[in-house]
Parts: C-alpha cells; sequence; structure tokens
C-alpha cells in the first residue's frame, strides 16, 4: 500500500524538532552500509576473537585463553597472526576520549548507529555487529551487559546499593534516578516478561550510577570494581586492566549520552524511554539466546570459583565469590537428619564380656547376702534420687555399721588371654 | 598399764572430730557442727559433738564404740587395715597422728612397744576408692611407696586416705579442677608432704607436665563425659609402661538414658582401644548409685601377660 510508506514519512515530520540522537536512531542511516559489509564483518570478528585471544595470551591468563578459544572455536596458531592489539587500541580510545568534545560526538553517531541496528536486525547479528562497528572496549561493555543479563536478579539488590551510595553525590542525579525508575515502572507494564524487566532495571541503574560517577568524576574505581564483580560473575575472561579499561570506555560512551541529554532537557524522558525501550526488545529477543548460553555461564562461574587462586590480584572479585560460596554452604547445611535423641552409648551395638556384667546391682555380686555393703543396700536399695541422696547422707556421718569385713575377691575379672 | 579407754582416757578408742575446719564444701551440710561451743570446748571430744549428731549416744560418746577394745588387722591390700571391734571398720594408718581431715574418727591403737598408732576411719560412703576396697575389688595397686596421680581430688578425702597408704615414700598428684574444693585441698596437702595439689583442668595435662613425673597409678574419679579420654590423655603423659589406673564410672554423667551396665561396659571397650587392658570391675553398690570401678593395667608387656 502506498499509505504506509507516506505513513512513515508524515511520522518521520512530525519529530522534525526531535533530538539528534533520535534521528540518529532512525533506520535510514547506514542501512545500506551494514548490508555491503555482513561478509567482511565475519572477518572482522574472527580477527577480532583473534586479538582477544592474542591480547589473553599477552596478559598470562592461560585459562580463560583456554576456555576463550574453545568456546570461540579458533584456532591457535592463528592468533598469533592476527595484527590487533587491544590493549593499545583501548589505549589510544581513551586518548580520543580525553581530547575533545568533537571527537565524542563522534563516537556518539557511531553508538547511535549500533542502537539503530539493533533495533533492525537479527538477534544473533545484531550482537555481532556491534561488537564490530564500535570500538573494541565498547564491545566488551556491551558484551558485559549482556552476558550479565542472567545474573540480574541476584546483582539487582547490590547496584540498589551502590547506586543509591553513589547517587547521593550529585542530587540531580538523584532526581535523575527517580525519574527513569518511574519510567522504568511504566516500561515494565509495557514489558512482557519479569526477565526483561529486570534486565531493564539492571541497565538503568547502570546508566544511571555511571552518570552520577562521571559527574562527580573521581569515583570511577569504585565503578570498575563494580562492574568487575559483575564482570567475574558473569565471565570468566575477568581481567582487572582490561575490565578498568572497559569501564573507562563505557564511561565514556555514557558522557556522550549525557550530553545528548544536557542538549535536549526538555526531551529528556523521551530519549530515555526510547533508549529504554529498543533496550527491553532486544533483551526480549535475545531471551531465547541467553537462556541457552546460561548453561554455559554457570559453568563458567564455577570455573571461576575453582580459579579463584589463579586471579589473585582483584580482592574484590574474591570476597563475591566467597560471599556466593558462603551463600551455597548455607543453603547445602539446611537439611537436618531425622529426630533421634542424642545418646553417647549406642546400647544395640553392646555386647557384654561377661554375663555377671550385665547386672551393676548389689545383690548380684558375689559374697553380698553377708558383705559389709548388706544392711546398707537394705535401706538404700528402697529408695531413689533425692531419698537416697538422705539416705546417703545420713550414712556419711559415720555412724553405719556393715559387720564384718571380708578379705575376698568380689569383683567381675576380665578374661585378658581372651582380648588377645 | 592397760590402754586407756572410755571418755576419760585421752588416746583410746574412737575419737570424735578432733579439730574443726576442713569440712567438705566449706560449711555446707555439716556447718551446724562448728558452732562456738564446740570451739569454746579447744575441739575435744565430749558433748559438743552431741548436737551436731541429733542423738549419737547420750553423753557424748560418739562413734561405733567408743571405750570397747580396737584391734586393727592389716587388709589384704598394703597401706589398708581393719578396725576390729564389735563391728569393723575400714582404716588407715594416719600420716599426721593427732590430725583429721574430714572431721572423720580416729582410732589409736598401743603397739607392743607402748608407741600409739593412729588411724583414720575410711567410708566408704564418702570415697569411691574405699568403696571398690570393700566391694572387694581384686588390687587396686596402690600400696606404700607407689607415686600415684589422682584425677578429680576435690577436697582431698579421699586423698588423704590415698596419702595414708602410700606413706612417706610415695607421692600423690592431686588434680582438681574446682578452686573451691581445691582450696580444701591445698589446705590438706599443707599438712601431708607427699601430696602435691594441682589445681588445673585434667583434660590438659600439658600444663601440669612439669609438676608431675611418671606415675605407678592413675586413679580418675573426674564424673565426666570424656573420661576415657580424660584417663587416657594424662597415662599417655604419665604413667609408666606397666602401670595400673584405677577409674570410677559414674553411668550417669556419660550417658543417663541407657542402662548403667551399658555405659560401663561401653567405657571398657573405649579402655580398651586406648592401650589400657582392664583387668577387673566391681560394682559401688550400695555406696553409690550406678557406679562401677574398673582396674587394670597400661601398656602391659607381654611377657608379664603370659606369666599371668
Amino acid at each position: 500500500m502506498p499509505a504506509n510508506p507516506s505513513g512513515i514519512k508524515g511520522i518521520s515530520t512530525l519529530f522534525s524538532f526531535t533530538p539528534r540522537q533520535v534521528l540518529l536512531n532512525t533506520p535510514t542511516m547506514k542501512h545500506g552500509a551494514d548490508n555491503g559489509t555482513i561478509i567482511s564483518e565475519q572477518k572482522v570478528k574472527f580477527l577480532l576473537h583473534q586479538s582477544i585471544a592474542l591480547y589473553l595470551e599477552h596478559s598470562g591468563f592461560s585459562k580463560t585463553l583456554k576456555k576463550f578459544i574453545s568456546e570461540a572455536k579458533i584456532e591457535k596458531d592463528n592468533t598469533e597472526g592476527s595484527s590487533v592489539d587491544l590493549e593499545e587500541m583501548c589505549r589510544k580510545f581513551l586518548e580520543t576520549c580525553n581530547d575533545a568534545k568533537s571527537t565524542i560526538n563522534g563516537q556518539k553517531e557511531q553508538v547511535a548507529g549500533v542502537h539503530s541496528k539493533n533495533e533492525e536486525e537479527k538477534p544473533k547479528e545484531k550482537k555481532k555487529k556491534k561488537s564490530k562497528l564500535v570500538s573494541e572496549a565498547a564491545d566488551n561493555m556491551e558484551d558485559n551487559q549482556l552476558e550479565s543479563l542472567p545474573m540480574v536478579p541476584e546483582n539487582k539488590v547490590k547496584d540498589d546499593l551502590s547506586t543509591d551510595a553513589k547517587v547521593e553525590n550529585g542530587a540531580e542525579t538523584e532526581k535523575q534516578s527517580k525519574r527513569k525508575t518511574k519510567k522504568k515502572g511504566k516500561s515494565n507494564i509495557e514489558g512482557d516478561s519479569v526477565d526483561q524487566i529486570t534486565v531493564v532495571e539492571n541497565n538503568v541503574k547502570d546508566e544511571l550510577s555511571i552518570d552520577a560517577k562521571v559527574e562527580n568524576g573521581a569515583e570511577t574505581e569504585k565503578r570498575s570494581k563494580h562492574k568487575m564483580k559483575k564482570k567475574d560473575k558473569s565471565k570468566s575472561e575477568g581481567d582487572a586492566k582490561e575490565q578498568i579499561e572497559d569501564t573507562d570506555a563505557i564511561v565514556s560512551e555514557k558522557e556522550n549520552f549525557e550530553a545528548s541529554n544536557e542538549e535536549a532537557t526538555p526531551e529528556a524522558k523521551k530519549d530515555s524511554k526510547k533508549r529504554k525501550r529498543p533496550i527491553s526488545k532486544e533483551n526480549g529477543e535475545q531471551d531465547t539466546e541467553i537462556k541457552a548460553d546460561e548453561e554455559t555461564k554457570r559453568r563458567k562461574i564455577e570455573n571461576l570459583n575453582g580459579e579463584t587462586d589463579v586471579h589473585p590480584g582483584n580482592g574484590a572479585a574474591k570476597s563475591s565469590v566467597q560471599s556466593s560460596q558462603k551463600k551455597k554452604h548455607k543453603e547445602s547445611v539446611e537439611p537436618k537428619p531425622a529426630n533421634t535423641p542424642f545418646q553417647r552409648v549406642q546400647v544395640d551395638k553392646i555386647d557384654f564380656v561377661d554375663e555377671r556384667l550385665q547386672d551393676n546391682s548389689y545383690w548380684a555380686k558375689d559374697g553380698a547376702e553377708s558383705g559389709y555393703g548388706a544392711k546398707a543396700q537394705e535401706i538404700l536399695g528402697q529408695v531413689r534420687g533425692r531419698d537416697f541422696r538422705h539416705e546417703k547422707t545420713k550414712k556419711k556421718r559415720g555412724t553405719y555399721r556393715g559387720g564384718f569385713i571380708d578379705l575376698q575377691s568380689h569383683s567381675v575379672k576380665f578374661n585378658v588371654s581372651d582380648e588377645e | 598399764m592397760a590402754p586407756p579407754r572410755g571418755r576419760g582416757g585421752s588416746s583410746g578408742g574412737f575419737r570424735g572430730r578432733g579439730d574443726r575446719g576442713r569440712g567438705r564444701g566449706g560449711g555446707g551440710g555439716r556447718g551446724g557442727d562448728r558452732g562456738t561451743p564446740f570451739k569454746a570446748r579447744g575441739g575435744g571430744r565430749g558433748g559438743a559433738r552431741g548436737g551436731g549428731r541429733g542423738g549419737g549416744r547420750g553423753g557424748g560418746r560418739g562413734g561405733m564404740k567408743g571405750g570397747s577394745k580396737v584391734l586393727v588387722e592389716p587388709h589384704r591390700h598394703d597401706g589398708i587395715f581393719i578396725a576390729k571391734g564389735k563391728e569393723d571398720a575400714l582404716v588407715t594408718r594416719n600420716l599426721v597422728p593427732g590430725e583429721a581431715v574430714y572431721n572423720e574418727k580416729r582410732v589409736s591403737v598401743q603397739n607392743e612397744d607402748s608407741t600409739k598408732t593412729e588411724y583414720r576411719i575410711w567410708n566408704p560412703f564418702r570415697s569411691k576408692l574405699a568403696a571398690a576396697v570393700l566391694g572387694g575389688v581384686d588390687n587396686i595397686w596402690i600400696k606404700p611407696g607407689a607415686k600415684v596421680l589422682y584425677l578429680g581430688a576435690a577436697s582431698g578425702t579421699t586423698v588423704s586416705h590415698v596419702s595414708d597408704i602410700v606413706g612417706p615414700t610415695g607421692v600423690v598428684y592431686a588434680v582438681e579442677f574446682s578452686h573451691r574444693s581445691g582450696r580444701d585441698l591445698v589446705n590438706m596437702a599443707k599438712k601431708r608432704t607427699n601430696v602435691i595439689p594441682i589445681i588445673e583442668d585434667a583434660r590438659h595435662p600439658a600444663k601440669y607436665r612439669m609438676l608431675v613425673g611418671m606415675v605407678d597409678v592413675i586413679f580418675s574419679d573426674v564424673a565426666q563425659p570424656d573420661q576415657a579420654r580424660i584417663l587416657g590423655l594424662n597415662a599417655s603423659y604419665f604413667l609408666k609402661a606397666g602401670g595400673h589406673f584405677v577409674i570410677s564410672i559414674k553411668a550417669n554423667c556419660i550417658d543417663s538414658t541407657v542402662p548403667a551396665e551399658a555405659v560401663f561396659q561401653s567405657e571398657v571397650n573405649k579402655l580398651k582401644a586406648d592401650q589400657f587392658k582392664p583387668f577387673e570391675q566391681v560394682t559401688l553398690e550400695p555406696f553409690e548409685r550406678d557406679h562401677a570401678c574398673v582396674v587394670g593395667g597400661y601398656r602391659m608387656p607381654k611377657k608379664k601377660k603370659d606369666a599371668e
């Protein structure tokens, strides 16, 4: 129908005053280019994996490297061939970030491009393209976010706390966060599944905390630690340096976002909404993929728990791992044995050496009738408990007369030769 | 001259509690005996005793047979004697003549060479070792000249008799954890040079290892759930190979929910697992309830066993 394209056009004309980012989000911009580069992108991706592997090898994360190679299915020989140095790239990227806002703006365009693609393309390709187009660090960040999705319910509380604590520093950001959370609620209603909701929340909060950080300027390190924790949980590739760089990259990206917000303050609401929605959509699309990956991630986490000795560098990660282990312990302790009364002596396991030992009473002893204790037994045998003590105390006074003391041996002898 | 007897004499027959002081538990139970009239009399025998007794035999002559002739015979066990009068009583020769430890009665007899020997009556209701002896235990291994480690000495009533038995050539290491009863123990040890009081937990023999040498016999009356372990621990530190142990087992302290006999058997099995070789077991009825005394050897050499 001819009406439809015209309708789309009409919508686009309606938003003639929309901020630049919204415009950038529209699918018209890099669409053609994307289609043309699909084949080359696979190459690029391959190259990227290789470079990652190379970086891991250089940094000495042998186990992570092994895992990565096995999962990414690249041959080890190829890793040496790739020439892209991640570290260098990151450094350069950071430099460019710090240089001027003009470059930031340029990157912002890139980011916007990513989002546009996210909206358009198939879930599988989305991830890949993002990683290709955006710079290396940014890619890692995105991966982080995506991979941490299954962990979101666990992290949520922590995230809340940390964000709250950080947000306190800037009142403005706090307001923003409140607004955003409200919107988040809206989006929750709109959202299809609980998974999506939590994911959205997590993302929003991440953004918020990072925003706060950018404004405060000082606490980026803490944030990086926080990130590290997450990453360690979700990804076995955790490396402190890389992560810090990642966070820097993220920060810069968020800065861009901030900048755009500042540019169009009245439309910030709309903007954030739009931003969130694509993400949630994206998550919804990727949900299946994520679920499939969940198992492998769990395995990774377990591996990580085992490998904490290998990564002694980051204490934060360790503590998180320990806490998780504690939780596990608590859960494992829970089941209790059946209600059996405590007994130091198991009666059924005792077999008597001598049948005389089965009766400890006085009359069972030989020589009891004429023994010194016979008279006492006549009295004390009648009473129990308190009365026994009473009678015995009387005897302690020394008035007891038991009669004749014999010199015979009346004890029960253990057969010594038998025991050998 | 015939040995003086009756209330007029100063040395014949059984004496009442001569001196006050060292009652068990420091004023519990028998505190009434220590009234001022008693003290005013100078701690002698006589009427003062009547009040505490609640009767007795009238005018102040207490004891089993004050005034009757007492004959002391040695018991089958070295260092233990039997005072034979109208009734028999277990006695030990007093190491410190003229002094009672816990207000027990004493009997002194005149020897042929007109020297006097004082004996203290050993009440089986107060002492588990005496109860074991009267119960007919084959051998207590505590004899004159022996070195004894006594775990669970309490106020030192039995320790004083053990000190009598081992005599001046033997030593008694008396371990007691409670300070309250340990006070009485220390006071008793002041008079008896062969008693070494140790106020420590018998669970930690390393704490008093510098005080205790190798011993011939360990007597254990700790009444703890892990008493077999405590005995094994102390034996590993102080008991010589081929030494002996005497342990009094209170069934209720270990497990009150099962028959006492089962408890005794399980304790005997525990001891067997700990290099002890139980020789005999005797009930302490009727002097104690649900108690048994087990006597045995420690790290017995093979040859000796074969000989036996």
